[in-house]
C-alpha cells in the first residue's frame, strides 16, 4: 500500500530539499566561515552564525537549567508522593498547558518578564534570560510527561525491595526509582533540549534579536531559528540560500538528539 | 552528625512539592492572565467582523475562518494517509524491516521543529510548485507535520481492537480488507478520533509552519489558492508589530480557549473509549 | 461407514506450528450430517485440527500444513481454492462466545451482508430463522436492536450458533469448546440445537468434556499429542475401546 510511504516520503523530501538549498551554500561560502564567522551582514556578503550559535546554545542550556529540575521535581513528586487520583488529573492538566501556541508564551514574555528582568536586573530585558526562562516553562510539560512514564514504568518490586530494606520512601526513591527510571528521564532532557533549540516565535519576542555574541545573561541576542524566521520574508539569493544553511545545521543536530533521545529510551526498556 | 533520614525525606518532598507546585501554579497564570486581559475584548463583534487598519480596530473574523480552513485542509489530506499507513502497519504486516523503516519515517517526522516545516512549505510548495502563499501550501505542509500523530494514534486504537472480533469476521467468510473496514475502523474510531483532535489543536496553535506558507492576508479566502491568515498568525503580528496589545489579548483569549476546547474533547473522547473497552 | 457421504476426507494431513508438529499425518473422513466429537487432553491437537478444517489457521504466519485435505472430493489446500468461499460453507463457534460489538439484528446478518444479501424483508426472515435454529428467538425477539455485548454468556453462544446459521451457503459447522463456562441449561438448548441440525449440516464438535461427546456425538474421535488414536461410532469408543489409551481417557484416568 503506497499510502504507508507517504510519512517517509515526506520525511525524505524534506530532507532532500533542505539539504539541496542549503548545502551548496555551505560549499560555496566554505562551513568553517559560516559556523565560525562572527559577522552577519548578509548585505556585505557576511553570513557567520557564530553569534547566533553561542546564543541557541545560552538558551537551550538556560531552559534546561530551569525545566530540567523543575520538570524532573515534578514527575517525582507526582508518581511517588501523591495519590493515584492526583496524577490522573495533572497529568492531563499538564499536557493541555502543553497545547498553549508558543506566541501567547512569547506575548507574556514581552509583556510580563521582560519589563520584570529590566526593572529589576538590568540590561534591556529582552534578553538570554528572559528566552530561557520563557524555553524552560515551555518544555516543562515535555520533561515530566515523558519523566512520568519513565518513572511510572519501574516495577513496583523495586520500591518494595527497597523499603522491605528499611529505607524511608525518599531513599527509595532517589536510591533506586529514579536510578531505574534513568534513561527515560535522559531522554526526556534530550528531546526537550531539542524541542528549545527548534522553538522560533516565542524566542523571537523575548530574545532582543540583536545580531552579537551574548555576553552575559541580561544580553540581547539572536538565536539559529530567529534568525532564520526573521529574515526569511525578505531574503534573496546568497542570502536566502544562507539561511536554509542555518536550517540544515538546525535540522542536523535536532535529528542527532532526537536520535539519541531515542536509544536512550531504547537502552532503558532493553535493561528492564 | 549524620540527619536521620526522616528529615531528609520531609526536606526532600517539600522541595519536590514546591517545585510541582510552581510549575503548576506559573503554567495556571499564563491561561488566567491572558483570560483575564483578553477575554473583555472577546464579544460577538470582535468574532464576527472583519479587521480595519491592519488590526487596530475591528475583528478578526478572516483569522477565524483561515484557522478553521487551514486544519480542515490538513486533516482531510492527513487523515487518509495517516489511518491508511496505519491500518498497512498493523493488518496486513508483520513487524518486518520494511514496517520498521515506516515506523522510524513517521517518528522522526514528529520530532522535525515547525521552523523547519516552514521552510520546506515555503521552498517546495510555494516557491518550486509556484503555489505561492496560499491555503493549499498551509494545508499541505500542516498534513505533513500532523501525519505521525494521527498515524501513532491510530496504530494504537487499532492494535487495541480485541483479535477475538477479527477471527469472528474472518470465519464468517470476510476478507482482510472487509474485516478493516466493517469491525476493526468502527471500533478504532474513538481513537483515531482523538487523534484528529490533537492534530487540529497542534495546527490551530503552529505559526511558523503558517506565516511562511499560508501567508498573512487579511482578505476573506475565495479559493483554496488565496493566502490567509490565522489566529495565532495574526496574534504573533499584532503582538510584535505593536499594533494593539488589547485585540492581541483578545486573540490570545480567543486561542486559548479554542485549544484548550478541543484537548478537552480529546480527553474526553479518549476515556470514554477506555471505559467503553474495559466494560 | 464407508457407505455413509463423506463431507470431509483427510489423507497423510499435519499441521506444523513453527518447527514443532501439531497434527501428525492424519487420515480419516468426515461423514455427512452426522455429528464428530473430538475428544482429548489439552494439547492434542483438537483445536489446531478444527481450524485447518476453515482454515482460519493461514492467519497465523508461522502455521503450515502439508497432505491433503478434502471436502466434497476438493482439495481446500490448493493454492487456487476460494478461502474466503470456504468459510461461507464452513462455519466456526469459538469455546468464547465473541459477539460483535453490534445490536442483535446486526451481528447475525453480518454473514449475509457480506454474500451481498441486501433485501430487507430476507434479512428479516434469516435473522427469525437464524435465532430459531438457535433456540434464542424467544428470548431476543423483542430486542433484536440492542447490543449483542448485553446478552448472557449462555445466549451470546446461541447468537454465535444463529450468526453461523444465518450463512445460507452453510454446509459445515465446526464448534471448538462451545459450551465450557456456560450455564446448564444453556448447554443443554446448544446441545438439542445441534441434535437438530445435524439433518442438514455436519458438524464437528471439540469438547474437553466426555459426556457431552457421549451426549451429543455419533461418532468420536480420540486425539493425543497430534495423533488420532482412535474413531469410531461413539458407543463403541466408550464401551468397547480399542486402545488402552482411550480407555485410561474415556475413564478419567488422565486428563
Amino acid at each position: 500500500m503506497l499510502v504507508a510511504f507517504s510519512a517517509l516520503a515526506s520525511l525524505l523530501l524534506i530532507a532532500v530539499f533542505i539539504l539541496k538549498e542549503g548545502v551548496p551554500f555551505l560549499f560555496k561560502y566554505g562551513p568553517l566561515n559560516f559556523l565560525l564567522g562572527s559577522i552577519w551582514d548578509p548585505q556585505a556578503g557576511q553570513f557567520g552564525i557564530y553569534p547566533m550559535i553561542v546564543a541557541s546554545l545560552w538558551v537551550t542550556l538556560g531552559a534546561m537549567a530551569i525545566g530540567a529540575p523543575l520538570g524532573i521535581a515534578g514527575a517525582i513528586f507526582l508518581n511517588e508522593f501523591v495519590p493515584r487520583s492526583v496524577l490522573r488529573v495533572v497529568k492531563p492538566a499538564i499536557e493541555l498547558l502543553a497545547g498553549i501556541p508558543s506566541v501567547v508564551y512569547g506575548f507574556l514574555g514581552v509583556m510580563v518578564l521582560a519589563p520584570f528582568i529590566r526593572a529589576h536586573l538590568g540590561g534591556p530585558g529582552l534578553s538570554v534570560l528572559a528566552a530561557s526562562v520563557i524555553l524552560g516553562i515551555m518544555v516543562l510539560p515535555t520533561v515530566i510527561s515523558i519523566s512520568t512514564d519513565a518513572i511510572g514504568a519501574v516495577p513496583n518490586s523495586y520500591r518494595e525491595g527497597a523499603l522491605a530494606l528499611g529505607a524511608t520512601r525518599w531513599q527509595s526513591v532517589h536510591m533506586v526509582t529514579v536510578k531505574a527510571a534513568r534513561s527515560g528521564i535522559i531522554a526526556s532532557i534530550i528531546l526537550a533540549m531539542g524541542r528549545a533549540l527548534g522553538e522560533t516565535m516565542a524566542v523571537i519576542m523575548v530574545v532582543g534579536n540583536a545580531v552579537k555574541v551574548p555576553h552575559s545573561a541580561l544580553d540581547s541576542a539572536r538565536t539559529l531559528t530567529a534568525n532564520i524566521a526573521l529574515e526569511m520574508g525578505y531574503a534573496t539569493g546568497l542570502h536566502r540560500e544562507a539561511l536554509f544553511a542555518t536550517g540544515v545545521v538546525l535540522f542536523v543536530v535536532i535529528m542527532i538528539l532526537n536520535a539519541l533521545a531515542t536509544s536512550a529510551i531504547k537502552a532503558g526498556s532493553r535493561r528492564s | 552528625m549524620r540527619v536521620p533520614p526522616k528529615y531528609t525525606q520531609v526536606l526532600a518532598v517539600t522541595l519536590l512539592g514546591g517545585a510541582t507546585l510552581l510549575t503548576l501554579v506559573v503554567l495556571v497564570f499564563i491561561i488566567v492572565f491572558v483570560l483575564t486581559k483578553g477575554l473583555p475584548t472577546v464579544s460577538a463583534s470582535f468574532l464576527f467582523t472583519v479587521p480595519r487598519d491592519m488590526g487596530r480596530a475591528g475583528g478578526i473574523l478572516p483569522t477565524l475562518i483561515g484557522t478553521v480552513l487551514l486544519p480542515l485542509l490538513a486533516l482531510v489530506i492527513a487523515l487518509p494517509l495517516g489511518v491508511g499507513t496505519a491500518v498497512y502497519l498493523t493488518e496486513y504486516t508483520r513487524a518486518t524491516r520494511v514496517t520498521r523503516m515506516l515506523s522510524f519515517g513517521a517518528d522522526c517526522l514528529a520530532g522535525i521543529p515547525s521552523i523547519i516545516f516552514g521552510l520546506f512549505g515555503f521552498i517546495f510548495f510555494v516557491v518550486m510548485l509556484h503555489m505561492g502563499w496560499c491555503l493549499l501550501a498551509g494545508g499541505l505542509t500542516l498534513a505533513i507535520m500532523i501525519l505521525p500523530t494521527i498515524i501513532r494514534t491510530s496504530e494504537e486504537a487499532i492494535r487495541a481492537v480485541p483479535n477475538a472480533y477479527r477471527e469472528v469476521s474472518f470465519s464468517l467468510g470476510a476478507t482482510r480488507w472487509e474485516t478493516v473496514l466493517k469491525v476493526v475502523l468502527p471500533n478504532a474510531l474513538p481513537g483515531i478520533v482523538t487523534g484528529i483532535m490533537l492534530g487540529i489543536a497542534r495546527c490551530i496553535g503552529e505559526t511558523a509552519a503558517v506565516i511562511f506558507t499560508a501567508g498573512s492576508s487579511l482578505r476573506m479566502p475565495t479559493s483554496v489558492f488565496d493566502s490567509v491568515r490565522t489566529m495565532s498568525v495574526h496574534f504573533y503580528i499584532l503582538a510584535r508589530e505593536g499594533i494593539s496589545n488589547e485585540n492581541a489579548y483578545g486573540t490570545a483569549a480567543v486561542l486559548i480557549i479554542s485549544v484548550l476546547a478541543v484537548n478537552l474533547v480529546a480527553y474526553g473522547l479518549m476515556h470514554r473509549f477506555i471505559s467503553r473497552r474495559t466494560r | 461407514m464407508s457407505d455413509r457421504a463423506v463431507k470431509v476426507a483427510l489423507r497423510g494431513f499435519s499441521v506444523f506450528h513453527g518447527k514443532e508438529q501439531a497434527l501428525r499425518s492424519l487420515t480419516m473422513s468426515i461423514p455427512a450430517n452426522r455429528i464428530l466429537g473430538i475428544i482429548g487432553p489439552s494439547g492434542s491437537g483438537k483445536t489446531t485440527f478444527l481450524r485447518a478444517l476453515n482454515r482460519l489457521n493461514d492467519l497465523s504466519p508461522d502455521i503450515r500444513a502439508e497432505g491433503q485435505a478434502l471436502l466434497d472430493g476438493e482439495d481446500i489446500y490448493h493454492p487456487d481454492y476460494d478461502v474466503v468461499r470456504l468459510r461461507k460453507r464452513v462455519g466456526m463457534l469459538f469455546a468464547l462466545p465473541v459477539a460483535l460489538p453490534l445490536s442483535i439484528y446486526e451481528n447475525v446478518v453480518y454473514g449475509p451482508r457480506l454474500s451481498g444479501v441486501r433485501d430487507r424483508k430476507r434479512l428479516v426472515e434469516l435473522v427469525e430463522s437464524s435465532l430459531k435454529a438457535a433456540f434464542l428467538w424467544d428470548e431476543v425477539k423483542d430486542r433484536l436492536q440492542t447490543s449483542g455485548m448485553r446478552l448472557s454468556g449462555g445466549q451470546q453462544q446461541r447468537l454465535c450458533l444463529a450468526r453461523v446459521l444465518a450463512m445460507e451457503e452453510l454446509e459445515m459447522i465446526l464448534l471448538d469448546e462451545p459450551c465450557s463456562g456456560l450455564d446448564p441449561i444453556s448447554t443443554a438448548k446448544i446441545e438439542e440445537a445441534l441434535t437438530l441440525l445435524k439433518a442438514r449440516y455436519t458438524i464437528v464438535l471439540v469438547t474437553n468434556n466426555t459426556k457431552q461427546a457421549a451426549r451429543v456425538a455419533d461418532d468420536t474421535a480420540f486425539f493425543l499429542m497430534g495423533d488420532l488414536i482412535e474413531y469410531g461410532p461413539t458407543q463403541h469408543l466408550f464401551t468397547v475401546p480399542q486402545h488402552s489409551r482411550t480407555s485410561d481417557y474415556v475413564t478419567g484416568r488422565f486428563g
